[in-house]
């Protein structure tokens, strides 16, 4: 099976488990409320009772947020303005191929880890659906998944580590390296060239080893096999093997979660959020880019278990 | 260039009989202010501007490939004084490079702030920096020598007796010099640049050269004012000539702090440019090979025209018209609040990247500082730019001793560049850079002031204003108290004085003050003077103590009165009242507004309280006696809606701005909006993190 259509036939296995899609689509936000709560008390704190609370809803106070960024600690302490439209995800994205997550303040990281143990188990779940005859969701064949698979995915997990963490070392030890180089060079263009190079390396790396994992993951469902090294080994193997066609395919769903990215950042910034009206309209907004999001993440797996059901 | 419209209406336009004749009057009138108006910047201004006290005579040439400076300086120096002076004392700031045991050295790497950085820049033994006297005579008018001083230079360390530290020389003279008279001296140096991340020195084919050349300190009340160099401290100097020879290899283009008079090239490969100024107190220069250079010129309304050079990197090509509006934007707006630029010509340099000289005033000519792809509606490059143009005013011509008195002109100056840029540039916007792209948050206005007020938070306590600059706790305090709290400050008295007033108290001290070296007690006279009121009060509490200013809404309250309960005596009957629901009548509403004063600084404080019916009163807060707290009652058929402290943001001391308002009842919505843009953020962060999975 070609790129195209892995591409179209994970896209209606998908559309076919779109109650999973929901069910993950919910779990994010049960999470994020659990600190949307806090947060927002902590804004309604030091605001609510203040004229800055009209500013705030017009626009944004920058004298507030000096102020109260250099009094906020633990959760608090994560607002920013760069929360606004696109830089919700330029944020994010930036941060992976820093590695900036490690930066982020205490809660909001063990957070992200717990979020990341969960998904290890979701995927699992998402893959024993995607994988059925039917291919349509139900709690209990998915936590069946969840359980079946999650201990196999955890070690996977460990294991790409292994690739992870040198990508990271290789980026930072790159990066020190071009401005040791370049530091008596007295012109910003050759930095900012490497620079953008080493960035392209890094997601190039970060991807390469996300694919093979997914991979592993898919061979470890389909398959049924119990070593994951093994597995590790055979998705290298399968990887290399339909290294276009594998990559083009990533590559193109890569795109299309660009594409909902930028949309939402266009979407978001056409409109002023100032009445309970337009900021209903922006967090509808914001709660269908999640969605696209999940939906994308489900289409990875889906459109990745087509292609390789399609080379077995 | 920039020219001032005349305004509408002046034209000699005869129309006949009476009407004619007093509009031709009124014409020759008009002719005559324009004339007086044109004349009045060179009348108020005449050639010398300044007491010439120390004037060099440099020629001096440039080794690329050795990272040297070397020639002769002939100094002539008058003695303003009115003692005999037989030891005379030299900054040789270069040595501050020269090793890990200069003061300057010692300091930055300490702060936290450099020392990093600092440690980066100092690897590799060519990046250091030094410069050596090789010779220093007495000369005669001829330029004869009459006595050789070499032998009798030492080098001391008047401010920390640091014995590795010699960036400061002093040499005898064989016999003292009477006041009023002048000596000449011949020094043979040789100045070996620093690979530059302060200020001065080279990066690749890069130079700016500052800090250069022996330079003879500022005899001052009495007694010689030279202090060592100090990572947290600039400069001081007496006015002069300076009349420099530059040789440099083809090939580089050469911007100064001096008028170009003539470029001449020589048979071995080199160019010699000379430059000339009168009446500025140091002398910076650059030869770099990839500076484009633009021309353009500024006219104040006076007539006087300042040429302006823009030296920029090939890199920043695409920048030039950012740079220059800036450049013009702190002409005018200094020119027409202080005075007018009196110099014919100006320089703004672009440094190369990673040389850190970024950011640096000299008479004439300055540094400014951008990167590739500069954010549309961020002030970079023009906040840098304004502000170290105009230091040209505060520094460049109010000459104040940056040692000792540091806020006297940063603090002046960051406050005049954030009214220039507020008065020709929208508030900038917050952007961040993805991936080497700058990308701006509209929504997100930044007022340069907030930023001077974030700083200022971080360590008010730290250090009061008037210390020499070097002994502030830190860098950080440095920059609080050279920079944010003076500039804050300001902004305070403008607040309090109005801005016609202060406005006129800023014009009065630059024009008293320039081509001097004034201190603190010059500016408050001038405040005193123009005002007509000591303010001794506002500046004993900001400027010699670290207190700081906070006034707070504290609480309000507004409850119906009338509700009786319990007995009462009325009419000769004691009644008892169990409690209506319902009164008889129109409701009265008895509110109570408390305002605290937190910090230990006292004000007059404006407080405004506004009724659910809109109607507004306003209260101040008068310093005098101010207690702690103070609170307003009122009995209205309204309640109180919200009060506000200094409504008007006229006290930008004020250290905590969240506390000035506060409203009776609380809006949701607000706080709705950034926590669910936050929630939306985090659940991205998410779905981003489970990538691993």
């Amino acid at each position: 099976m070609g790129v195209i259509a892995s591409f179209k036939k994970g896209f209606a296995r998908t559309h076919r488990a779109k109650g999973m899609v929901f069910f993950l689509f919910i779990v994010n936000i049960i999470i994020s409320l659990l600190l949307f709560v806090p947060m927002y008390d902590s804004l309604k704190g030091s605001f609510g009772k203040r004229l800055i609370a009209d500013r705030m809803l017009k626009g944004f106070d920058y004298t507030w947020f000096l102020q109260f960024s250099q009094n906020a600690k633990g959760l608090a302490a994560s607002f920013k303005p760069e929360v606004i439209n696109a830089g919700a995800f330029l944020e994010n994205i930036s941060a992976l191929e820093r590695a900036g997550f490690l930066r982020e303040e205490a809660i909001v990281f063990m957070i992200g880890i717990f979020y990341l143990l969960l998904s290890i188990f979701f995927a699992g779940g998402i893959l024993n659906i995607l994988s059925s005859t039917e291919g349509k969701f139900s709690l209990s064949n998915f936590f069946a998944g969840c359980g079946g698979y999650f201990l196999r995915f955890l070690r996977l997990f460990f294991l790409s580590l292994i690739f992870f963490v040198p990508v990271y070392l290789l980026s930072f030890y790159l990066s020190s390296l071009v401005y040791m180089k370049y530091a008596d060079y007295g012109a910003e263009m050759p930095v900012f060239i490497f620079r953008t190079i080493i960035t392209a390396l890094t997601f190039f790396l970060l991807f390469l080893v996300d694919m093979i994992f997914d991979y592993a993951k898919i061979r470890t469902v389909a398959e049924g096999s119990r070593s994951m090294f093994v597995e590790t080994f055979r998705s290298i193997g399968f990887v290399f093997k339909n290294f276009g066609k594998t990559l083009g395919l990533y590559y193109l769903l890569g795109v299309v979660s660009v594409a909902i990215m930028a949309i939402y950042g266009f979407l978001t910034g056409c409109f002023h959020q100032t009445s309970l009206s337009s900021i209903i309209l922006g967090l509808v907004l914001g709660l269908l880019f999640i969605l696209g999001m999940i939906w994308m993440k489900v289409n990875f797996y889906s459109a990745q278990l087509s292609f390789y059901e399609g080379r077995r | 260039m920039v020219f001032y419209n005349l305004g509408k209406g002046n034209g000699l336009i005869a129309q006949g009989g009476k009407d004619m004749r007093r509009r031709w009057i009124g014409g020759w009138i008009f002719l005559l202010l324009l004339v007086f108006s044109a004349s009045s910047f060179a009348s108020s201004l005449q050639r010398p501007f300044a007491k010439r006290i120390a004037n060099y005579q440099m020629n001096v040439r440039l080794d690329v490939e050795k990272k040297i400076v070397s020639g002769t300086e002939v100094l002539t120096w008058l003695n303003t004084s009115k003692q005999n002076i037989g030891e005379l004392r030299f900054h040789l700031y270069m040595n501050a490079f020269k090793n890990t045991e200069s003061t300057f050295i010692r300091e930055g790497l300490r702060d936290v702030r450099r020392g990093r950085a600092w440690r980066r820049a100092l690897g590799k033994k060519e990046y250091w920096g030094y410069i050596d006297v090789k010779k220093i005579a007495l000369v005669d008018e001829t330029g004869k020598e009459i006595a050789d001083l070499t032998k009798t230079m030492a080098y001391i360390q008047p401010d920390d007796g640091n014995p590795y530290d010699q960036t400061v020389m002093k040499v005898i003279l064989p016999k003292p010099i009477a006041p009023g008279k002048k000596v000449k001296l011949k020094i043979d140096f040789v100045t070996k640049l620093p690979r530059c991340f302060s200020r001065t020195g080279w990066v690749r084919d890069f130079f700016y050269v500052a800090q250069w050349f022996p330079k003879i300190g500022v005899f001052y009340e009495g007694k010689w004012n030279c202090h060592q160099f100090h990572a947290n401290s600039e400069f001081f100097a007496d006015f002069g000539i300076y009349d420099v020879r530059l040789t440099v290899p083809k090939g580089y283009i050469v911007g100064a702090g001096g008028r170009l008079i003539d470029k001449k090239e020589n048979p071995d490969g080199t160019i010699t440019y000379h430059f000339y100024e009168e009446d500025i107190h140091d002398f910076a220069w650059t030869a770099g090979k990839h500076y484009l250079v633009y021309h353009d010129q500024f006219v104040y309304p006076s007539g006087h025209k300042v040429n302006l050079t823009l030296l920029i990197q090939k890199e920043h090509k695409s920048q030039k018209d950012r740079y220059l509006k800036a450049f013009k934007a702190a002409l005018k707006c200094y020119g027409t609040w202080f005075g007018e630029y009196p110099y014919d010509h100006f320089t703004l340099v672009d440094p190369a990247y990673g040389s850190g000289a970024g950011g640096m005033e000299y008479p004439t000519i300055f540094t400014g500082g951008t990167s590739l792809f500069p954010a549309k509606g961020s002030l970079s490059p023009e906040g840098v730019t304004i502000h170290e143009a105009g230091h040209n005013w505060w520094y460049g011509m109010v000459a104040n001793n940056e040692f000792e008195d540091a806020w006297l002109d940063e603090g002046f100056n960051s406050y005049s560049d954030e009214r220039t840029a507020d008065a020709a540039y929208p508030p900038g916007k917050l952007y961040r850079r993805y991936f080497g792209f700058p990308y701006v948050f509209n929504e997100v206005e930044i007022k340069r002031i907030d930023r001077q007020l974030a700083r200022y938070r971080t360590g008010a306590k730290y250090d009061i204003l008037s210390r020499f600059a070097w002994e502030y706790m830190n860098g950080s305090s440095y920059g609080i108290n050279a920079y944010s709290k003076p500039a804050l400050m300001l902004w305070t008295l403008r607040g309090l004085l109005g801005p016609e007033l202060e406005g006129k108290v800023m014009k009065t001290y630059f024009e008293r003050a320039r081509f001097t070296h004034p201190k603190p007690k010059d500016y408050f006279k001038v405040v005193n003077d123009v005002t007509g009121e000591d303010w001794s009060w506002f500046f004993n509490q900001l400027v010699y103590g670290s207190e700081i200013v906070d006034y707070s809404v504290a609480s309000i309250s507004s409850y119906p009165t009338g509700r009786k309960v319990g007995w009462f005596d009325e009419q000769g009957k004691r009644v008892f009242y169990a409690g209506q629901k319902k009164q008889k009548g129109k409701r009265i509403y008895h509110s109570t507004v408390l305002v605290r004063r937190i910090g230990e600084v006292r004000l007059p404080v404006e407080i405004l309280i506004v009724f659910e019916n809109g109607e507004k009163v306003k209260k101040v807060w008068d310093w005098k006696n101010q207690y702690r707290w103070v609170k307003f009652t009122f009995d209205k058929p309204v309640r109180v809606k919200y009060a506000v402290v200094d409504p008007e943001g006229k006290l930008a001391l004020d250290i905590d701005y969240i506390n000035n308002s506060l409203t009776r009842e609380e809006k949701k919505l607000p706080a709705f909006k950034w926590a669910y843009r936050w929630m939306i953020w985090f659940s991205h962060f998410l779905e981003t993190i489970s990538f691993f999975s």
